[in-house]
């Protein structure tokens, strides 16, 4: 019946509104504590209406040098800003490999999700990475809300996307290939990308970039837990 | 994670944090349901209580509140009093409150129930400094309850108090003085030794004292009482317990100076706060404040996690342990009501909470009041700062520095600019804005709905609130229904005739006390206690006209007070009254502002086409005694009524030459044998008379001569002393009705 927080440990205090105290909104069986969750900044409505990076209105600069290059049409929705809980929280679950904190965000991507329709990709892990956690962390954050379609093969790259500074990244060649016992999903109206952090949208593109090359047509959206 | 899962027994489930309000919740909504009317609302909510918990699968917690709803029944006492019959009072020398030599207070009897007193006496009941045992040829009797829609239930009051009977005497006189029995005695003794000690301050210093840390407000400060009202600011005074945080803070920077540890200090303010709210008064407020910081501590001492929603929760469970009854007063609805708003409260402004929050108090004012101060939007966010700041500190330095009489003088003159100007607000009546009544179920709907407005502030949730309250005071001001109300005044006569939407209000008479000499000073008003607020319970800003019958004190003694009150448009006389000297000194200060009409016999008003008032007597000029009554024939809705005023025998069959027929008469001279002659009822056949007459008059009102009379010509009667307010209501479409206050009669005590 009570709860605790997957971050401190703490017993959850649920902080009851009056909507919630007349009955009207039920409340939910929340996995952080009040403490844990003011440490992440949720984005709201003041950000980059095509990335969601905060602050930054009405496009940011990274998204006006993708839409440069052609990328016109494409859409990102994040829940947190990348700051530095987010930054301890992503070493405790991805480095650490503490599954559990999976749940930390649960309730709340899965009011983000509500808007998306099916069919969703997830961009996967490498082998070696996969090996070495014994889960995928896109998985683990998405898996028990959305049903999850491995369509992305990712290939083997030297060194892993997080190791590399910015100019790096940008330059990472395609690392993507579409898996096409898949090709069914390619009817769909619109397919909806899942990774757990979007930095400067180099891999979500790749992936963006692989859908069209493999003939889909229909629009394409994306969603992450950190910007 | 693993050990604190095994710590986890299964009774913290029972009292799961942050769910606590359900508890108290729980516990209100049984005592209202036990005690409170409309009772099928209250078991409705309950209910839904049960199913919120249900739904958000809290069974552990309705086990407890299962706990609560039985806590709650052996709270409520079933058990009825019988009249007292002691020669005794025990009472506290803070207690006692004095008027000249009218002293009033609580006692209690030897057997330690509580009970009230009054009476004159010789003794300085209040310059007391023991608890003293009262005696004298004491009358009981049970506190009377209300007999007007709108009055002000004093039996009600009082019984939330556990105080059901009171006592007068002539020669109330001090038979010995107790030592102390109880610690309670103690505390009280100390309070009253701080009031006399008070005693020398300059006037403002005193009433600041008194009031904001003792919690008395001294009876003869009506009209700093009425101006704070006007200004919607009295709660800072009654409810709000914001010294003790004040006082509880300054303790702590003090003490952090002197680098006592804050565990001592928390442990101190543990056992004292309990008896500094008997000092400061024992308000709901204070105790309220008071409790909680004890639960903080407590709290934080046994580690705790709760939420401040839980605190407030605790805190009304404890408050309600010792005052079952405490959310039935209009205080403990506030103060706890305008706590809860202030936890539920969501928004970064300041202006907005406090305009927040003085919304959520205009339900439950409205409730009460039928009328609230607009101005305390304003006056609140300007005064409470400077009270919280100024006031309350500069009060407790005034007290510490009594004896300095330079410093003093000059907080004097600095609290002579704040309270002059708050007095001259005493005759403010357009501050308030009359809404009229409001039943509990509407109350309900507009505090949860204020309340969801506080949580998540929206401009269309505000919108839906204001249009709320303009459809109920369209409701209230135009009403469909006509009302002709004899208001229960007591012995005289005061009757209020209202045309459908209010078009037209009229008065006949404002009732008043008869004074035989001048010794007993009661300083209780009618007009103030029932008629205005009968006429603002109907949602009524002002009346057209006042009938002034003839000069006796039991007919127009209150016209004054009501003028002085409430916005009166016109006063109608019969022509000669204006030299007689009773009337001239009441109407006299008015002058300037309301117009008088002098009527003579066969003078009509004509308001439209069935309702009109027509003037039967007197044919001479009038001195004003009761055979120049004036009389009224009025036509309401084609219903003919008849007004004697306190007109003889003779003169009634002076009337009318020819058979005249009369729906309803108001029965002449309260029912006198001196009115009321038999012939002259045959020749009206009314077919009801209606009586006005006090319970228990000094005359005997209604005389069995006439009552004989109503019954040999087969009339029938109804009088206001056996059933408190009478009225006769009407629609536009010729459907007429008659309703009492109280069916039951109300002359057994």
């Amino acid at each position: 019946m009570r709860n605790y927080c997957v971050l401190c440990q703490e017993a959850i205090v649920p902080q009851l509104t009056m909507l919630q105290i007349l009955g009207i909104s039920k409340v939910q069986n929340s996995s952080m504590c009040c403490r844990c969750r003011q440490e992440f900044y949720f984005i709201g409505d003041k950000c980059c209406q095509v990335c969601g990076k905060m602050d930054m209105q009405p496009i940011c600069s990274d998204c006006e040098k993708w839409q440069q290059q052609g990328y016109n049409d494409y859409k990102h929705q994040a829940l947190c800003v990348y700051n530095e809980s987010m930054h301890d929280y992503f070493k405790r679950y991805k480095r650490y490999g503490d599954f559990s904190l999976r749940k930390a965000f649960q309730m709340d991507l899965r009011k983000m999700l509500v808007d998306y329709p099916e069919p969703f990709i997830f961009i996967p892990s490498s082998q070696e990475h996969l090996q070495q956690r014994q889960f995928d962390p896109t998985v683990g954050l998405f898996g028990d809300l959305i049903n999850l379609t491995p369509a992305f093969i990712k290939m083997p790259t030297k060194v892993a996307q997080a190791q590399k500074n910015r100019q790096q990244r940008l330059a990472t060649p395609q690392f993507l290939q579409f898996d096409h016992q898949y090709n069914a999903l390619l009817t769909a109206k619109q397919i909806t990308i899942v990774d757990d952090i979007y930095t400067t949208g180099r891999t979500i593109l790749h992936a963006y970039d692989c859908l069209r090359a493999a003939g889909f047509t229909g629009v394409i959206r994306s969603c992450s837990l950190a910007r | 994670m693993a050990i604190r899962q095994l710590q986890l027994s299964k009774i913290s489930l029972l009292f799961e944090a942050g769910w606590l309000i359900f508890l108290a919740l729980a516990l209100q909504l049984m005592i209202a349901w036990l005690k409170a009317p409309a009772k099928w609302l209250w078991l409705l909510l309950l209910i839904y209580l049960f199913s919120v918990l249900m739904h958000n699968h809290r069974y552990y917690l309705i086990i407890s509140v299962i706990i609560m709803i039985f806590v709650a029944v052996l709270l409520i006492p079933h058990t009825q009093m019988s009249q007292p019959k002691e020669h005794l009072i025990i009472v506290n020398p803070d207690q006692v409150q004095q008027r000249g030599s009218w002293y009033w207070g609580t006692g209690r009897l030897p057997s330690g129930t509580k009970i009230n007193f009054s009476g004159i006496s010789q003794q300085h009941l209040t310059e007391q400094t023991e608890t003293f045992c009262l005696s004298g040829d004491l009358q009981w009797k049970k506190i009377a309850p209300a007999t007007n829609k709108g009055e002000f239930n004093l039996q009600k009051y009082y019984g939330y108090q556990g105080i059901y009977y009171q006592c007068q005497a002539s020669n109330l006189r001090i038979i010995h003085t107790n030592r102390a029995a109880s610690v309670l005695d103690y505390l009280h003794i100390f309070r009253q030794k701080m009031l006399l000690q008070m005693r020398t301050l300059p006037h403002w210093l005193r009433v600041n004292a008194d009031s904001l840390l003792l919690g008395e407000f001294d009876s003869s400060e009506k009209s700093l009482r009425q101006g704070l009202t006007n200004l919607g600011i009295i709660h800072i005074f009654s409810i709000s317990g914001l010294h003790v945080y004040l006082l509880i803070a300054w303790l702590m920077k003090f003490t952090s100076f002197l680098r006592i540890p804050v565990e001592k200090v928390e442990w101190f303010l543990l056992i004292t706060l309990p008896f500094l709210a008997v000092i400061a008064g024992s308000g709901v407020g204070i105790w309220r404040a008071c409790i909680l910081q004890m639960l903080i501590i407590v709290g934080k001492k046994l580690h705790w996690s709760l939420t401040s929603l839980d605190y407030f929760a605790l805190t009304l469970i404890i408050h309600t342990l010792f005052d079952p009854l405490l959310l039935f007063t209009l205080a403990g609805q506030l103060s706890y009501l305008l706590s809860f708003g202030l936890i539920m409260v969501n928004t970064n402004s300041l202006l907005v909470q406090s305009g927040l929050i003085n919304l959520l108090s205009v339900p439950i004012l409205v409730y009460h009041n039928f009328s609230f101060s607009w101005l305390t939007f304003i006056a609140n966010i300007c005064l409470t700062p400077l009270f919280e700041s100024a006031i309350i500190p500069l009060t407790i330095f005034s007290v510490i520095l009594s004896k300095v009489h330079f410093a003093i003088q000059f907080l004097e003159i600095v609290f002579d600019l704040i309270y002059v100007p708050i007095e001259k607000l005493a005759n403010a009546s357009w501050t308030q804005l009359t809404i009229g009544h409001i039943n509990t179920m509407i109350t309900i709907v507009l505090v949860i709905s204020t309340l969801i407005l506080l949580n998540k502030v929206n401009y269309k949730h505000l919108f839906f609130i204001i249009i709320n309250y303009m459809l109920i005071m369209c409701f209230n001001y135009f009403p469909l229904v006509g009302n002709v109300t004899f208001i229960d005044i007591g012995q005289g006569d005061s009757i209020l005739w209202t045309t459908p939407f209010h078009q037209h209000t009229y008065l006949i008479d404002t009732g008043g006390k008869l004074r035989f000499g001048k010794k007993v000073k009661n300083p209780s008003n009618r007009v103030e206690q029932i008629t205005i607020p009968y006429l603002r319970y109907q949602g009524i800003n002002k009346i057209d006209g006042v009938f002034l019958s003839h000069q006796d004190a039991d007919h127009i003694g209150d016209l004054a007070v009501l003028l002085a009150n409430f916005p009166v448009k016109n006063i109608y006389f019969a022509d000669g009254m204006q030299n007689n000297r009773a009337v001239r000194r009441q109407l006299s200060p008015f002058a300037h502002k309301i117009t008088f009409h002098r009527l003579t016999i066969n003078d009509q008003l004509i308001l439209n086409k069935t309702d009109n008032i027509k003037v039967v007597w007197p044919d001479h000029l009038s001195n004003g005694s009761n055979e120049d009554s004036m009389s009224l024939l009025i036509t309401i809705n084609g219903f003919k009524w008849l007004f004697t005023g306190d007109l003889n025998r003779a003169n009634e069959l002076k009337l009318f030459k020819k058979s005249q027929h009369i729906d309803f008469l108001k029965a002449g001279h309260h029912g006198s044998k001196t009115a009321s002659d038999p012939k002259f009822l045959k020749q009206i056949k009314p077919k009801l008379v209606i009586i006005s007459a006090g319970r228990h008059n000094r005359y005997g009102h209604p005389h069995p001569e006439t009552m004989r009379t109503l019954n040999k010509l087969k009339i029938d009667s109804v009088s206001t002393a056996k059933h408190g307010m009478i009225t006769w209501k009407y629609n536009i479409w010729h459907n007429s009705w008659w309703q009492v206050f109280s069916r039951k009669s109300l002359n057994e005590n």
